[in-house]
């Protein structure tokens, strides 16, 4: 439905010029939730602006639908988005701003009034058809926004960051209302975010994006099990993914000299020599309740379990433990590792086969 | 009992200053309906039996139909000339974001610091030159430049607070770059565009200077005609003061109807959120 080849864009600013997009290729096929996530300043939404015509390529293809649109005008794409900051006529009223996208198309009158109508139930604000935007909160002008997006007939449907200003709780309820749009549309849609959780629960796929450059596209248990790069594996999961230094020797890892105090199952260490990265997940640990070298710092209660801080030499780790745990701060304990650890190459930052 | 006293002083003073503004517009209307030895007798006459007969008059001396019409032709077309070139080229400068855009409006409103006899005489000797003196379009489009600067910097104002997300979002509703900025930015810009209007029909329709140069016994204005009445030998009082209480009549009318565009116009420029 959308492929994008090697696209490029720079701005110009006061102290010279900025890469935005490095040369991004992605093809995405229909009825696909992509999400391209990223931190910010990582040319995430400058991508879907210039997927959707918004700011002019400087290099690179944009095709949709097998049509080549490159230079074509927003308004010749078949494309709605949802702008990061909504761009709601504030001169209109919330009826007449979803109507709009139809009333340009040149829809009859009633026919784009039972269609606008049953776009705000759908989206449950068909109370807040007469008020104008300035009076309504952030999820509700959100829900406006999503309601003209979808009032446009498009291949593609694009959303750039739709959630950052919304409370967790209304974030929680819009993420999972448009995942079932999405669904019960069959829609084709690209969402921005820079939250990893937001990308984790929507996504079909997910693009990982930095520095202008997509760095790793997979589903995105697979960008959380088996992350390519160090980059990935320590965006994707909160807490983030502890990863150090550490030295192989034999199978078994050494830090600083000393062997590393953490069972380890010998199969999942690679049978290279030398300096590696090694990455932890909090989830992929657990404390073994004996006297051993980690020193509890902190616990942190997150509801059903807790994430404990300890603290060995000069490392630090996080680990997940459930709830009932009878740990207090400065006990000594051992670690295990559970599941998967990760080893990276330490010059490419690059996963160790 | 000092905030009192403040307040009341406030109360005072803003009086004072609305009555030093109206006062010669009414002692103008009293003379407009006055007879010539009612107008200059003194001490001066507060109570009298009004006359029309100054009004038939100006009336049977001069053309006010043509007069006003032309004044109207040349306001209305003041206004529009000025809002299509000027609203366009606001937008522009207000998408630019640096020195350069800073340096163009300064330049041009640097324009608005020349006296206006400095840019009406060049006018008059190109005008004769190519045979647009005496011509009404020729009087609108040296009013335009007049004009244009303040437009074009009060709206590029205007333009710069309305977030570019508008801009795009009528783009990806199914308008045409151009479109979305007749159909919705000129529209989210309204109050602004209202105050342009008041602007310009007021300048436009004041003014003596340009349009006294540039027009001609059939073109001219009713502003550039109702100094004729003053000569040397004699000033028709009481036809001077009918015929500015005319005048003065639609654009009071004007103001009066966009009273609250004009407010809202001159608050929001910078305040508003979208």
């Amino acid at each position: 439905m959308l492929e994008i080849k090697a696209l490029k864009k720079c701005y110009t600013t006061g102290d010279g010029q900025v890469v935005a997009l490095d040369g991004v290729s992605l093809a995405i096929s229909a009825n696909e939730f992509a999400v391209i996530l990223g931190p910010s300043g990582s040319g995430k939404s400058t991508l879907l602006h210039v997927v959707a015509g918004l700011l002019p390529a400087d290099g690179g293809e944009v095709i949709i639908r097998d049509n080549v649109a490159t230079h074509a005008p927003v308004s010749e794409r078949r494309v709605a988005m949802v702008l990061q900051n909504l761009g709601l006529y504030p001169h209109k009223t919330v009826m007449q701003n979803v109507e709009y996208p139809m009333l340009v198309a040149k829809a009859k009158g009633d026919e784009r009034k039972r269609c606008a109508l049953d776009l705000l139930r759908l989206l449950k604000i068909s109370d807040l058809a007469d008020r104008k935007p300035r009076t309504l909160s952030g999820g509700q002008l959100q829900r406006v926004a999503l309601a003209r997006a979808l009032a446009k007939k498009a291949d593609l449907f694009l959303l750039d960051e739709p959630f950052s200003d919304l409370d967790a709780q209304i974030r929680y309820e819009l993420r999972n209302e448009l995942k079932l749009l999405h669904v019960s549309r069959g829609l084709t849609t690209v969402l921005v975010t820079h939250d990893q959780e937001d990308a984790m629960a929507l996504a079909d796929r997910i693009a990982l994006m930095h520095k202008g450059k997509i760095i790793e596209v997979g589903s995105p248990r697979r960008l959380y099990e088996q992350p390519r790069t160090v980059f990935a594996a320590t965006f994707m999961g909160r807490p983030p993914m502890t990863v150090f230094r550490v030295s192989l020797a034999g199978r078994c890892p050494y830090f600083d000299g000393s062997r590393l105090p953490i069972d380890i199952a010998d199969t999942t260490i690679p049978s290279i020599e030398g300096d590696v990265l090694l990455g932890l997940r909090p989830e992929d640990i657990s404390v073994v309740m004996r006297a051993g070298e980690w020193c509890v710092e902190l616990i942190q209660a997150a509801g059903g379990f807790c994430y404990v801080h300890l603290k060995w030499a000069r490392l630090r780790m996080v680990c997940r433990s459930d709830s009932q745990t009878e740990l207090r701060i400065g006990d000594r304990v051992a670690l295990k590792v559970m599941a998967n650890a990760h080893f990276f190459d330490p010059q490419t930052e690059e996963r160790i086969k | 009992m000092l905030v009192k006293m403040a307040r009341s002083l406030q109360w005072l003073l803003s009086y004072l200053t609305v009555t030093m503004c109206i006062l010669p517009a009414i002692w103008l209307a009293m003379c407009a309906f006055k007879t010539r030895l009612e107008i200059t007798a003194w001490p001066p006459i507060f109570i009298f039996v009004p006359t029309f007969a100054n009004f038939s008059t100006l009336n049977a001396n001069h053309n006010l139909g043509l007069l006003t019409s032309n004044s109207l032709i040349v306001a209305c077309g003041t206004t529009v000339f000025t809002l299509l070139l000027g609203l366009p080229s606001s937008f522009y400068f207000s998408r630019i974001r640096n020195q350069i855009r800073q340096n163009l409006l300064l330049f041009l409103l640097s324009t608005k610091m020349v006296p206006l006899i400095a840019i009406a005489l060049p006018f008059y000797m190109l005008f004769t030159t190519i045979g647009l003196h005496g011509n009404l379009v020729g009087l609108i489009v040296a009013q335009s430049v007049a004009c244009l600067p303040l437009t074009i910097w009060l709206m590029s104002g205007f333009f710069a607070d309305i977030p570019t997300e508008i801009y795009w979002a009528a783009q990806l509703d199914g308008l045409s770059a151009r479109q979305s900025f007749w159909y919705i930015l000129v529209r989210v810009a309204a109050p602004g565009v209202g105050v342009s209007v008041i602007f310009t029909v007021i300048f436009s329709w004041n003014d003596y200077l340009v349009a006294s140069i540039l027009t001609t016994a059939e073109t001219r204005t009713l502003t550039a005609e109702l100094p004729i009445l003053v000569t040397q030998s004699v000033t028709q009082w009481g036809q001077l003061c009918s015929g500015i209480i005319l005048s003065l009549l639609p654009i009071s009318l004007l103001a009066l109807l966009a009273r609250r565009y004009f407010i809202e116009g001159i608050t929001s420029g910078t305040l508003k959120k979208f």
